[in-house]
């Protein structure tokens, strides 16, 4: 690791790609701020800008927006009670009261400071860790791989709001559009119609900025914006917590870090699951978890550590192995591809030192976040009244130059209003977005891997033959028929009761 | 008002997943017990729309649970208008180019979007014009891309 610090420093103190970080820190911290908007969404938007950047630069750029976003996302937690992203929406519980009793400037703090700990140590932990990883993952398989992505997906639908039939039937809409243009190995072209701009396959900044960005603008605006509410700025002064305060949070810190860590590693989930999970662990250690709810500081560290710490946890799985930890993590690994980094164990030998750049500049952005952070606390709330009328067409703009951008062409911007259609139709039916988003970059990996398995051995026996395959195939089945699961038990339990 | 809705995504998903399986029967490489080949991934789709269209077509019928409706009829004209809007916008950039349709179509969004809030005919030229602008310099001088210059121009 030590004999590529020399590049790290050198790309992290190089003027533009100090500038980039700054910049893309900044956007992604508006972006996590307000409600509706994302960290990554950003990374969805701001994609091919780093099209003609070198590895390096678009490494710095990418990672800046996404922990900027994920930083970001407590500030309209605390201040308004509206989460910025599903990261923050733990943040909500305690932050809110907090800033109606009048301690928003302390609330803030925390978010930060927390905020600062998760992102800054899993980073640590996440570089010395993937190496480690990726050499147990030299052992693996294409039976594996394929199980792993199929675990990747699953749980994502185990966790899927609703019911499991739309979060698979999300999962099948991904896997169809994956499946368009030439298929791996065989060659066979599928769903091109003989047009020629489908035979490289759907690209993923049309699908996904057309799905998950666009859709959701017209969507909001079908729907009415709601005017967000006013910000008292009168109780914001000063950091208001001391070293003390945060000795007395160690053990809430260390167990939600825990957690945020834990759960980023596992393929498929990422922050929005790892803060409801460590408010509630806080809130059941606690000695008195009446006070959760009504304002509690240890609520916000909990969600607020654990949030950032996914980020650590989630990049260990995508440069290891090449499975994301969450969404963002999956867009990550297409736009790296794009700059010729192939993702998984191989990686650490081939570009060893663009992936420690990556964990690097996550460490960087941690702390120059909190730097931002603290300098701009009265400047918050500007954030939160931007107003949606010159925000929304602004980002519907960048939206198709950035499809136009991603090939040259505005059939791909007419392709992403199509996907927006979708996405619109989408959202009728109730379907969620992540499986989708999970399944569609998962795919070609999915499919490749399970064609690979095939042609060494003939049998589908094979991946339930090899333990940590048929392990993780089972987790897999276990994940999807988990809503199901759930549902009989808590029926049996009552029968019981 | 939600149970229609289910029922509806139900029906259409198990259209959809019969109208792939009956596509997928047309590529070359069959499916055969020792290799699934490109039909399989495909497959796995249908089976998950007609498997998942149905699930959501019975649970609506047996749970009949009344929500919300998605849109009003007027939020489904202003859909429908930013869409035309973008229609317009991609038609736009194609004939006049990028530095031309933008301005445009951002100072008719923004004037669409801002209907019922305070916003000065003059700040919404000014966003737009700026707006366009500043992103042009970014992505075509800051990082040497390039956007459309329009039939008109080339």
């Amino acid at each position: 690791m030590t004999e590529f610090l020399p590049y790290i420093i050198g790309q992290l103190i190089s003027p533009f790609n100090l500038m980039l970080m700054m910049l893309a820190t900044i956007v992604g911290l508006i972006f996590g701020a307000i409600p509706g908007l994302s960290g990554t969404l950003a990374v969805m938007l701001f994609m091919p800008l780093t099209y003609s950047m070198n590895a390096g630069s678009a490494v710095i750029f990418l990672i800046a927006l996404w922990v900027g976003g994920c930083s970001g996302a407590f500030i309209g937690s605390v201040l308004l009670g509206i989460p910025g992203s599903a990261s923050s929406v733990a943040t909500c519980f305690d932050g809110y009261p907090m800033s109606q009793k009048g301690e928003a400037g302390k609330a803030l703090a925390i978010g930060m400071v927390a905020s600062f700990i998760g992102t800054f140590f899993s980073a640590v932990l996440g570089a010395l860790l993937s190496q480690k990883i990726a050499n147990i993952a030299f052992a693996l398989g294409p039976w594996e791989y394929f199980s792993l992505c199929f675990v990747a997906i699953t749980m994502v639908l185990a966790i899927s709001k609703g019911n499991m039939f739309k979060g698979l039937a999300s999962a099948s809409i991904g896997l169809l559009f994956a499946s368009v243009g030439f298929s791996p190995i065989d060659a066979e072209s599928r769903f091109v119609f003989d047009n020629m701009y489908l035979m490289g396959g759907l690209g993923m900044t049309i699908v996904l900025i057309g799905i998950f960005g666009v859709a959701r603008i017209i969507e909001e605006y079908g729907k009415g914006f709601g005017a967000l509410p006013d910000v008292d700025t009168k109780s914001i002064k000063g950091l208001g917590i001391t070293l003390g305060e945060i000795r007395e949070q160690f053990v809430n810190i260390l167990r939600s870090f825990g957690i945020g860590l834990g759960i980023g590693f596992l393929p498929g989930m990422g922050s929005g699951l790892s803060n409801l999970v460590a408010y509630s662990s806080a809130k059941n250690a606690s000695k008195t978890p009446e006070k959760f709810g009504k304002g509690c500081p240890d609520g916000i560290w909990a969600s607020e550590v654990s949030n950032n710490a996914a980020i650590g946890g989630a990049m260990i799985p995508m440069s290891a192995l090449g499975i994301p930890g969450d969404s963002t993590t999956a867009l990550l690994i297409g736009a790296l591809t794009i700059h010729g980094l192939e993702m998984g164990p191989m990686v650490f030998k081939n570009s060893g030192n663009v992936v420690y750049l990556m964990f690097a500049t996550v460490a960087v952005c941690g702390v120059l976040i909190l730097i931002l952070q603290a300098l701009g606390m009265r400047v918050f709330p500007l954030i939160l009244k931007v107003p949606y009328h010159y925000m929304y067409p602004g980002l519907i703009v960048i939206s198709f130059v950035s499809a136009y951008v991603d090939s040259s062409s505005l059939y791909k911007c007419g392709m992403m209003l199509i996907f927006a259609v979708i996405g619109i139709l989408m959202s009728y039916g109730g379907l969620p977005t992540a499986p989708l988003i999970l399944s569609f970059i998962l795919g070609p990996t999915l499919e490749s891997n399970m064609l690979k398995a095939f042609q060494y051995t003939g049998s589908a026996a094979t991946f339930f033959t090899r333990p940590i395959s048929c392990v993780l195939m089972i987790i897999g089945i276990l994940c999807v028929f988990s809503p199901v699961i759930r549902t009989l038990m808590e029926r049996l339990h009552n029968k019981q009761k | 008002m939600k149970g229609k809705r289910d029922q509806i995504t139900g029906a259409v998903l198990v259209i959809l997943g019969i109208v792939v399986f009956l596509m997928t029967t047309t590529f070359s490489i069959p499916v055969t017990s020792s290799y699934p080949g490109p039909r399989m991934l495909p497959d796995i789709a249908a089976f998950g729309f007609v498997v998942c269209g149905l699930g959501i077509f019975i649970e609506s019928i047996v749970n009949k649970k009344e929500g919300t409706s998605y849109l009003t009829k007027e939020g489904w004209l202003k859909v429908v208008t930013v869409f035309l809007i973008i229609a317009g916008y991609i038609a736009g950039m194609l004939v006049a180019g990028y530095l031309i349709a933008t301005p445009v179509i951002l100072y008719i969004m923004t004037t669409l979007f801002a209907k019922g809030s305070s916003s000065t005919t003059k700040g919404r030229i000014m966003f737009s014009v700026l707006t366009a602008v500043i992103i042009y310099l970014i992505y075509v001088y800051a990082f040497g891309l390039t956007l459309p210059s329009g039939l008109l121009f080339s």
